[in-house]
């Protein structure tokens, strides 16, 4: 475990002392993260968190939102875009205008996609300091 | 990506008819413009006031930076970078930074004179709220001690009216009624519009029994 890792540690304990489950998913998340490379983690799930943390699907919301949070500072929060088994990673100004329009268009054949909402996935990317919570050598 | 491995927007989006908990954390973590960022942030800061107007027995000795303190701690514990005081343009108040790059400053007074408002407006308007994209929206925050609240709030809202601010206009706030308003201006260093949301805090303690 690395100094940023213990750091880390230490700063969610810090934070999340009065929330004792969400302080030991977090940090269960931290481990598992400075357990592997970067390059393996590029599309962190709500279901990977999860599986880490020991947590149903729907109960990992508080998890990624502190994580991703101004707070947290550890992932970056994405959305993407699964139709016919294609994936786009849509921006986040493209998200909230197509919630303000409540209509998304397809980003290569500028169909306008029904129910757009049921299509449109949430998921994290490590930021610059997740990145240095993660395994570097072997 | 599978999509069995996430959630999809319809599905936090659906949240709150089974799981209102889980949904104001989903709401703050779908955040993808400033609108959608201040939407919340007030969703959450009204959550603040209203555990504050429920107890007002406790905070009748409190001074200013005390209530305040209590809503950024509030908000800290929602996992927001709030702070007291940082050197925004001066000492703001309240400073909430969301890792997009969006900023929303507060100011937060305990209503003595009508005066003492427009300082506080003043300081918020032409200070701290640097009235740039992402950063031109704020809210001053009122402490009222004095009995009818909402006629503070009228009152204010009037004398605000009459000032002749640039391109003003004035609107009334859906979610707590005659107890706060939004103002909207042009900024005199940026030029540009800005938001205010004018927030009366009930604090008046004087039960006949």
């Amino acid at each position: 475990m690395n100094l940023n890792t213990q750091q880390t540690l230490l700063r969610i304990e810090l934070d999340l002392r009065h929330k004792p489950e969400l302080l030991v998913a977090c940090q269960a998340v931290v481990r598992f993260l400075s357990e592997h490379r970067a390059e393996d983690l590029q599309q962190i799930t709500f279901g990977l968190i999860g599986r880490v943390a020991n947590l149903p699907l729907i109960e990992t919301i508080p998890v990624a939102e502190y994580l991703s949070s101004a707070r947290g500072r550890i992932f970056d929060r994405r959305f993407m875009l699964i139709v016919d088994e294609e994936e786009f990673e849509i921006p986040h100004e493209d998200v909230a205008e197509a919630r303000l329009l409540n209509r998304l268009c397809h980003p290569d054949t500028g169909e306008v996609i029904s129910n757009f909402e049921e299509s449109l996935f949430v998921y994290f990317e490590l930021s610059d300091i997740g990145k240095m919570l993660t395994r570097t050598f072997d | 990506m599978k999509g069995l491995e996430s959630l999809s927007l319809k599905e936090m989006q659906g949240l709150k008819a089974i799981r209102p908990d889980l949904a104001v954390i989903a709401a703050r973590l779908l955040v993808s413009s400033y609108v959608e960022f201040v939407e919340v942030l007030y969703n959450d800061i009204d959550l603040c006031i209203k555990h504050m107007e429920n107890d007002p027995k406790i905070r009748q000795n409190d001074a200013e930076d005390r209530l305040t303190a209590d809503i950024i701690g509030m908000l800290a514990a929602a996992n927001y970078d709030v702070s007291h005081d940082e050197t925004i343009g001066g000492h703001s108040d309240i400073v909430v930074k969301h890792q997009l790059g969006y900023l929303w400053v507060g100011e937060a007074k305990i209503h003595t004179s009508y005066e003492k408002l427009n300082d506080g407006f003043n300081q918020l308007t032409t200070r701290y709220l640097r009235g740039t994209p992402n950063a031109d929206q704020g809210g001053l925050i009122i402490y009222i001690f004095n009995s009818n609240v909402a006629n503070v709030v009228k009152t204010w809202a009037k004398r605000l009216d009459e000032m002749r601010l640039p391109c003003y206009a004035s609107k009334p706030c859906d979610k707590r009624k005659e107890l706060a308003f939004y103002t909207d201006q042009k900024h005199a260093s940026s030029g540009l519009m800005v938001k205010i949301r004018h927030l009366g805090v009930n604090l008046h303690w004087n039960p006949r029994v």
